[in-house]
Order: structure tokens, then sequence, then C-alpha cells
């Protein structure tokens, strides 16, 4: 079906098109060709030693454990937080609903200092970590941090608008028929909240995955120890091992695609279950 | 944001107080604590220090590159966020759908990646490499590189603001504006523009606050050479690598306020798109 | 500007929505299309304003004065619109909205502002509007809304104006006073003028001619009166207001169906035996406590209903059903001004006779083989 012409009597659809399909294949398309191009242009044994490189394994280990790790703990704490900021009423909320949105606005390189004077030895909280034997700066513990730091939006700002949007008189209902307030809370309430958490939870994992310069500065940079996979992928630039490097991003990249198809599959199916019950 | 309704059935007392205490807890200590951290440490060593520090002639040179390379990102990204959405919004073809994925994926795409896929295109050994060189235009590793890499992290975010409110609008006061004898233009600039303002703005803001903090996409671009193309995120990691701690802090505090910034300008303006831009259904209509 | 279109068809996806349409409005004529749902009116005024095209066809041809207006770019067609949700600017005034059609003209056409402002002020006045001209389409009630809009479609003095179902989204009163109001407007301006509408009432009040539509296709069009005591087809009759339906069987010329009779207008003897369809209207049907002369139903009164200005009364016959082909139970419902219901006094339960004074037959056609 060629688009002889728009569907509307609204002028403008060649000029916009034109523009907009040019734009996305210049900034977008052609750059993420040629990604894919240089990754796999290379013979598969180069691919293979690139991506299970033990160095290289490591960092994959390191990445999405301590992603996963930082997303559990934000899911945890994002759902209370979310809930407390629509349920109740208290000093100081809405100071709290503005602070969420720090981590998306902050550059990553200030919050990537900013949270290593704070855990290092001598900082803030790392002082009174240390004689307790805990290292945060300059560990993997130091990574998750950074990383549930960069991560807590996204939780929060996916399942705040599910709560707002949950039914008070279903909760009376259950209430009416006798359930105490906890039982309510785990068997009408978490069900109704749980699609969005999941939700935020592999959107915030997602980001974790690539995150590079919150984590750059706590993490310490020890290769084999934590070294992130973003971090990998720069060396091996600097090193001009350009097809390694593409070799370890594509992988990447391939995971975040997979994961965000999740949420959409996801999101897509619990709204046809939805539509079946209705 | 939306006022919470009533509810008469809610948690015990003694539970709702731990939660609030713990949500104040975790968020005070995860994310407050690092945003004074920086003006704390930026201080640390006077306010003289702190104006010689912002004042210095490369920190100065980063600002420059920062501003320019905000600027030439939101100009080229608007226009594209105003056409792409009235393309999305008015018309319908098929592909639309694939459309609107494009759109999106910068946001699944790790910072160095976004830096990485210029450098494969650009770069001396990538696609151009050779026929740049042979004109002797430097994009990588040049203020070109910068701006490139940036406008690729950035441009979903107008976009992303405008489609929606653009598809709950409608095209019906476009539609009668053409039939009144008006040209695309002027239906564009008399009718369009003033029903989008503030959700443009929205995005302008948001699109502005990741294109000057943007750090991972540019550091791998822009070659970290000193004067030239560095942007003010990169010269706080060089100041930060020479264990210039307060220098490094004094700079991050300005990105850190215009952090702060952005985040007072969007809760205002999101209260001024919720009154204004959504439309309202009259009791009639209900 | 008369309208002339001929032969359109319009096929969207995988449903045929116009079938061979024809339409011709005369000058200064005020038609309304009238039909349900999926009907296709609102197709087919849209293809008269060029919002759509029809199908492509040598036969096709949509003509306002003469002219193909396909050929025509959309702004210069001169075509005033009206939208069922009004479309009117947001963020402009009363005064700019109405001013919109004149503003955004080509500068050798466009009129000095001194003579904008009067044109559009005298238009203001027309709808009664002055005091408002400061406001914003926010700070109106649907009613006002609408009055702009029509002020701003009549501002480029179109050769045509188009109305896309203007009352749908309007209260009952509104409604009603704004169609009376159109009926004036257009005494005063009388453009060639299309109003879609599914409310037959307002159909029957306001236009000069009413078109009904169903499935694509043109029902039958005429005056208000024509259409209504002399509806071309089942559809019509049944659309426009409330009908009782009987089943009977032609004779002699004669629609018989149980105690009752009618002509049947002129079915001559070949159709004799056919089944025949007879369509009475409430007010058709008279009530008497004594049949007077033959040719009334004996009924029993099931229920007594005050609707408004007139009294709803539902019956069930009591007559035998060998030559009726509807079951016993089956009810009448006939329509009474309150003064016929005060002189007959009727209770429920009471057995009255119910008589025929006019009715429209339609006899199953011949198939031929």
């Amino acid at each position: 079906m060629a688009l002889k012409r728009p569907h509307s009597v609204v002028p403008g659809f060649g000029l916009t098109l034109g523009y907009t399909v040019s734009y996305l294949s210049l900034i977008v398309l052609v750059p993420l060709a040629a990604l894919v191009v240089r990754g796999t242009n290379q013979p598969w044994a180069n691919f293979k030693e690139a991506v299970f490189d033990p160095r290289t394994l490591i960092a994959w280990r390191l990445t999405f454990g301590t992603a996963f790790i930082a997303s559990v703990i934000n899911a945890f704490f994002g759902l209370i937080v979310a809930w407390v900021l629509v349920r109740y009423e208290f000093p100081g909320r809405r100071i709290l609903d503005a602070l969420i949105d720090v981590p998306f606005a902050l550059p990553t390189a200030v919050s990537g200092i900013a949270l290593t004077a704070i855990y290092a030895q001598n900082g803030w909280i790392g002082h009174w970590l240390q004689p307790l034997g805990i290292k945060a700066a300059f560990s993997p513990l130091g990574i998750v941090i950074a990383l549930t730091f960069i991560g807590l939006p996204f939780i929060v700002r996916t399942v705040q608008p599910t709560i707002e949007d949950l039914d008070p008189a279903v909760e009376e209902a259950a209430a009416l028929l006798g359930a105490p307030r906890l039982t309510t809370l785990r068997r009408v309430i978490l069900p109704a909240i749980r699609p969005a958490l999941v939700a935020g939870f592999v959107t915030a994992f997602a980001r974790c995955l690539g995150e590079y310069g919150s984590v750059i500065f706590i993490s310490g940079n020890m290769p084999m120890k934590t070294e992130i996979a973003s971090l990998l992928i720069v060396t091996k630039l600097e090193q001009f091992d350009y097809a390694g490097a593409s070799a370890i991003a594509l992988l990447m990249l391939l995971s975040s695609f997979v994961l965000l198809f999740l949420v959409n599959f996801g999101q897509w199916w619990s709204t046809r279950a939805q539509q079946r019950e209705a | 944001m939306s006022t919470a309704p009533k509810y008469r059935h809610t948690e015990p007392p003694g539970l709702q107080v731990a939660l609030i205490l713990t949500a104040v807890g975790f968020v005070g200590v995860l994310i407050l604590l690092p945003v004074i951290a920086v003006f704390t440490e930026a201080l640390r060593k006077g306010l003289a220090f702190y104006i010689s520090s912002i004042t210095d002639p490369l920190a100065l040179a980063a600002l420059r590159l920062t501003l320019l390379t905000a600027a030439i990102t939101i100009t080229a990204n608007l226009i594209f966020g105003l056409a792409a959405s009235w393309l999305i919004a008015k018309f319908s073809f098929p592909g639309k759908n694939l459309l609107l994925s494009l759109i999106d994926i910068p946001f699944a795409v790790s910072p160095v990646i976004s830096g990485l896929i210029f450098i494969l295109v650009f770069g001396a050994q990538g696609w151009f490499g050779d026929s740049l060189a042979s004109h002797n235009i430097q994009i990588v590793f040049a203020t070109p590189g910068v701006v490139l890499a940036t406008i690729f992290v950035t441009f979903p975010f107008i976009a992303r603001e405008l489609i929606p409110l653009m598809q709950e609008q409608g095209s019906e006061e476009e539609e009668a504006a053409v039939l009144l004898g008006a040209n695309g233009w002027q239906t564009f600039w008399h009718v369009t523009l003033p029903n989008i303002r503030w959700a443009l703005v929205y995005g302008v803001i948001l699109a502005n606050a990741r294109a000057m903090g943007e750090f991972g996409a540019v550091s791998v671009v822009s070659g970290h050479i000193r004067g030239r193309t560095n942007t003010l995120p990169l010269h706080v990691e060089i100041l930060y690598n020479e264990y210039n701690f307060s220098a490094a802090f004094a700079v991050a505090s300005l990105l850190t306020l215009l952090a702060l910034v952005t985040l007072v300008a969007k809760a205002a303006l999101e209260w001024k798109i919720r009154v204004e831009e959504r439309p309202a259904i009259t009791a009639e209509e209900a | 500007m008369a309208i002339d279109a001929r032969h359109v068809n319009k096929t969207f996806a995988n449903y045929q929505a116009l079938r061979d349409v024809s339409l011709r409005v005369d000058d200064g004529e005020l038609i309304a299309l009238l039909g349900p749902s999926g009907s296709g009116k609102t197709t087919l005024l849209r293809i008269i304003a060029g919002l759509d095209s029809p199908d492509s066809n040598p036969e096709t041809d949509v003509l306002v004065d003469g002219d193909d207006i396909s050929r025509q770019p959309i702004s210069q067609r001169k075509v005033g619109f009206v939208f069922q949700h009004y479309a009117l600017f947001r963020h402009m005034t009363v005064f700019e909205n109405v001013a919109f059609g004149l503003r955004v003209r080509p500068r050798k056409l466009r009129l000095a502002e001194p003579a904008l402002r009067r044109k559009v002020n005298e238009l203001l006045e027309l709808i009664q509007l002055v005091r408002w001209s400061s406001h914003y389409p926010s700070q109106l009630s649907g009613g006002q809304r609408q009055r702009v809009a029509l002020a701003r479609a009549l501002a480029i003095e179109p050769s045509v104006l188009l109305l896309d179902e203007p009352f749908g989204a309007l209260d009952a009163k509104v409604r009603q006073e704004l169609r009376r109001w159109l009926r004036t407007l257009h005494s005063r301006i009388p453009v060639t003028s299309v109003l879609v509408t599914h409310d037959q009432e307002e159909a029957l009040e306001v236009a000069d001619r009413i078109v009904i539509m169903n499935q694509g296709r043109i029902e039958q069009s005429g005056t208000p009166d024509e259409v209504f005591h002399h509806p071309a087809s089942e559809f019509v009759v049944t659309f426009l207001g409330n009908v009782n339906l009987f089943h009977g069987r032609v004779d002699s010329g004669r629609a018989v169906f149980g105690d009752l009779a009618v002509s049947a207008n002129g079915a001559g003897h070949g159709a004799d035996g056919k089944p025949a369809r007879v369509f009475v209207r409430p007010h058709e049907l008279e009530i008497e406590r004594q049949p007077r002369n033959g040719n009334a139903v004996a009924a029993n009164v099931v229920r007594i209903q005050s609707a408004g200005s007139i009294v709803r009364v539902e019956l069930s016959r009591l007559d035998s059903t060998t030559d009726s082909e509807d079951p016993v139970s089956a009810p009448i419902n006939v329509e009474l001004t309150h003064d016929q219901y005060r002189a007959l006094a009727l209770t429920t339960g009471e057995t009255v006779f119910v008589k025929v004074r006019d009715a429209r037959v339609f006899v199953s056609p011949d198939y031929q083989i």
C-alpha cells in the first residue's frame, strides 16, 4: 500500500513524514546499524572471546547481579514510598514527592561523586560502616547503592499511578466482609499493584544494566572485581578494540530490548486478560 | 499528582507512622544526603575557592560547550518533536507503532553505547571515517560529535510529551481551521501551538536538563580534550580524577542547581498542563 | 449555490458506507439527512464538505454551484462546517474565533481591520453574543458555543452550510431552542444548508425537505409532511415516530387482519392472498365504547400512561386470530389527547373497541420466476 495521500484533510503529511523519517534514520537507525554490523562482522571466535573472556564474564555477573539486587531493594522500598505518597498526608509530603525525581534530573557524574563522598571510608556514612567491617565505596556494595539511587524513580513513578487508580470501594468491601487490614493489603491490594510493580522492576533493572556515570566513581573500577560491563566497553574503545567493544555492546543492547519487550508484552497481556474478564 | 480521596478503612496508625518513617528515612538517606553533600563538599575550602573554581577558564570553556550543545540539541529536537507529533497525531498510516517504538529507543540504550555508535559511524575507523578525513572534517573527538551524541540521548523527551497530548486533543480544531481557509502554517501557528505550549515548555525543560547533564555518551565521544571538547560533567570528572575534590564539587554544584531548578519548573508546569491543556469534559458532554 | 451529488459510493476498509447515492439540494434549501447510526449520513456530509472523497468512478460527481469541488483545495472551497463538538479554537476569544476565517485570507482578499471588525460584530449581534465577545469558549455554555461555531462558519460567506449533528451534545431544552433559532437564522441568511441528525423531531421541525437514509441508501426524500404521512417504505414508517404493526392478508383490494380491514391502496386482484403489513400510528387509532360502523376490534385496556401532553393507552386485542398472524398478546398502542381520554373515562381492565382511522399498507413483493 503506497502512502499516496494522507487520511486527513489536515496538511503537512509529506513534510512531517519526510523530516521525521530522515531524522530518525540519521540519528538512530544508521548508528545502530553500524553497531550491529561491527559487532557481527567479525570471526565468531573473536566474538566469543570478547564476550566470554573471564574478565568480561565477571563484569557481566557483577553488572547483572548488582542490578538485580538494587532493583529488588527498590521494589520493596519503592512500593512503601509510593504507598506513603499516595495514601497518607504528612508534613513534607510534597518535598518527598519532588525528591523522587532527583535521580532523573541530576547528571550521573554529579551523583557519582556525591555518593562516593558519602560512602567512602571517611564519608558521612562510610565512617560509621568502617568499624563494622563494611566497605561501601570501592566494592560491589557501592555499586548496589549507586544503582539503587538511579533506579528508585522508575519503580515509584510506575507504581504510583496504579495505587492512585485503586478503587476504594473494593477495600471497603473487604473490610465489611470482615477482613483485617493486613489481610486486605496482602490479598486484595498487593495483587492489584503487582503488574505495575513488576513492570517498574524490569524497567529499573534494564536501566541499571547500562548505567555508567554514577557507578564508575564509587566502584573503584578494579578489573575482575568491581568493573561493570559498560566500563569494559569504554576500556576496549580506548584500546581501539572496536570489534570487542561492539560485541559486548550488542549483547547489552539485546538484553535491554528483551527486557523492555517483556514489559510491553506483559502490559498488553494483562490488559487483554482484564478485557476478557470484563 | 492527584489528591488522595478519603479512605475510611486504612492501616492502623502505628503501621502508618512506621511506613512513613521508613519512606522518609530511605529517601532522605539515599537521595537527599547526596544532594546536600554536593554543596557541603563544594564549600569545604571556603567561598573564595568556590568562586575561583567555577570561574576558572577551563570551567568556563566547559560551560560554554555545555550551553552551546544544549542550545543546538534543544532546537533540533524541538523541530523533530513538533514534526513527529503532528505526523502521529493528525494522520493515520501503516507503521505508526513502529515509528513510536523507534522514538523510544534511546531510553533503552546505555549512555556508553549511545556514544559508541557515533564513533562507529563517524570515527576514524568508522563508516564515514575516510570521507570525513579527506574533507578534513572532525566529528568525533570534537564538538559535532558531542552534539550528535547528546541529540541521540535527548530527542525522545520532547516528542514523548507532545504525542499523547496532541492525540488526546484530536484534529477537529485543525480541520475547522482548514475549512475556514487557513493553510498549513497558519493552522499550526494559530491553532495547534497555543494548545500545546505548556507541554512543549515541559518537554524542553526535561530535555535541557538531560542535555546539559549527559555524561556517559559524551564521555565516550568527546576524547576529553581539555578546553575544547569537555562539557561541564566531563570537567567534573577530570577535576575529581586529579583529586581536586572541592573544585569538582564546586562545578558539580552548578549542575545540581540546574537540576533543582528543573524540578521546580517541572512541578509547576505539570499543574499548568493539567489545568489548561487536557480537554475538560463539560457537564453536558458527560 | 445548489449542491448536486450524483452516484456517490464510499467504501471503508471492509464495509460500504454509501451505495450509489444521488442527492440534489436547491439553492437556499435547508435539508436534513436523517437516519440511524451507520446509515451513511455523516459520510455523505463529509464528502460534500471535501473532508473525505468518494470512491472514484466515472459516474460520480459532486458539484457545488456547478463546480466540481474535488478539484479545489479545501481552503478555497468556502464550505461552512459546524462540528458536533463545536471545534472552537479554545485559546481564542469568541471574537477571534468568528474572525478567524476572515483573518487567514490571502492578503489581496483580506478585509481592512475596521471592516473586519464591523462584520464580526454584525454576526455576534445575529447570534446575540456581543457581550461575550472577549470571553473564551470554556466560559460559555454548550448552546452558546454552538452559536459561535455557526457564526464562525457564516463569517466566510460560504456557498453551503453543513452541520454535523450540531445539537447532539446539548440538553433537550437547549436543543429545542437552538432548533427554532436555526430556522429563524436560515430565513434571514438563506444559505443552502444540509443538516445531519438522528433526531427525527429535529428534522421534522427544522428542514424544508428530509432525506431519510438507511444502510448507505436514500430511502425517501420529501417534505416533513410527505415522509410522515406518505412513507415510501417500511423503514421510513418505522423510523419516524411510533407505529403499530399488524400482519394480515390482501383480499379484494383490502388488507384484512383479524376483525379489521383497511383499503390496500390499489393492490389489484393479483395480490389477493399475499401477506400484507399494515402500519398504523398510535394517534391514528380511535377508541370507542360501542362499535359505531363496524370495522372495529374488541380489546382489553391493559395500561394507561399519562405522558406529558398525551395519554398512552396499551390494549390487547380480543378478536379471533384466524385471519391474523399476530399473536393475540401483541399490544396495540393508542395515543389520545387529554380531552379524548377524559371523554372516554377509561379504566384498566375494561373492554372497549379500537378503530383504525388511517393506515399504510405494504404488500410483500411478488416473486415472479
